[in-house]
């Protein structure tokens, strides 16, 4: 642990530097350690290895939700929740691969669910959607003029369109890897892919040329 | 559609291959809020306090129970010894009073005994 040692029996201390605000937190320049007397090591072990798994990993998950929801505050709270879930399954995580795979998914099927409850809701805002835009803009600092066209390109695909596209080009991954992820065959996501880059390559022929030209 | 790669996408086709860059390169990973590390972690330390203090009460609920259990067995056991106790009381005043009867009918067989022989 960076910011605390460990002692003989288990509890955790502040190494020299870090201000330990409450018997439970201290802060560093790097961010937040637990230090609580309260626990066993078992249980302070565990949450630093989600405060490092969610310090390495936070961008993908929050990037995900953002993407697929398109609305800041609800992609906090289902990042927020992914990795809560992450907390309770963490024993049963192999590898770090296994966990970048599980919070993909997990990722993936929480937005979606989110879409799907969000759908049902009469007293939805149409407005709301907006909001995502506003912040990912906020979070890019100065966006680049690709990636704003890109973010409007993809903000104007069907969902399950938007999940393969997101998969593929934010995260990287093959047809077979986004199949595993989203559980369903690789067929329907080489497919999916196709339709996708085919919407995508008519809505923006446009604004790319005047990309290019500009 | 021919000459498809891996992912099922031709592999001649320029435009298409640019607007793969392009997407490659607009869709990089977005930086989480500021302190949502903090946020997360506020709320997993909250969880595991809630879940031992869980522990906790349903550790008191159980011990409770055992001692409520101890409790009215132990008065159980001193009703039945009463009980016990009273049943041999009674049976040993039964049996003291059957004697007793028994040696009052032979009195009273000898008395009539004497009075018919006067």
């Amino acid at each position: 642990m960076k910011g605390a040692q460990v002692l003989e029996d288990g509890r955790w201390r502040p190494r020299q530097g870090i201000f330990a605000v409450s018997e439970l937190f201290a802060f560093d320049l790097r961010g937040i350690c637990v230090l609580s007397d309260e626990f066993t090591k078992d249980v302070a072990e565990e949450l630093q290895i989600l405060r490092e798994l969610v310090r390495e990993h936070q961008s993908m998950v929050y990037s995900i939700a953002l993407r697929i929801c398109r609305n800041g505050g609800a992609a906090e709270e289902i990042a927020q929740d992914v990795f809560l879930e992450l907390h309770r399954n963490l024993r049963k995580l192999s590898s770090p691969a296994h966990v970048v795979n599980w919070l993909r998914r997990v990722a993936t099927h929480r937005t979606l669910d989110w879409l799907r409850k969000r759908e049902r809701d009469p007293q939805r805002d149409a407005e709301e959607f907006d909001e995502g835009w506003i912040r990912v803009g906020w979070h890019y600092g100065v966006p680049s003029r690709l990636g704003s066209q890109m973010e409007s390109l993809v903000h104007s695909l069907p969902e399950a369109h938007r999940v393969v596209i997101v998969m593929r080009y934010q995260e990287g991954l093959s047809a077979e890897e986004i199949a595993e992820v989203l559980g369903i065959p690789a067929a329907t996501v080489k497919s999916q892919l196709q339709r996708a880059l085919q919407l995508l390559r008519r809505k923006g022929s446009d604004v790319l040329k005047e990309y290019v030209r500009g | 559609m021919d000459e498809l790669g891996v992912d099922g996408i031709k592999k001649d086709d320029g435009e298409l291959i640019e607007l793969e860059r392009n997407l490659r390169e607009g869709l990089q990973r977005v930086a989480a809020p500021l302190g949502f590390e903090a946020r997360v972690m506020v709320a997993a330390v909250g969880r595991e306090r809630r879940r031992r203090w869980a522990r906790m009460r349903a550790g008191w609920a159980v011990a409770a129970v055992l001692l409520l259990a101890g409790a009215g067995g132990a008065v159980e056991y001193q009703h039945m010894e009463y009980e016990r106790k009273a049943a041999v009381a009674q049976e040993q005043v039964g049996l003291a009073l059957h004697i007793a009867a028994q040696k009052l009918d032979l009195v009273r067989h000898e008395l009539n005994e004497k009075g018919d022989a006067r």
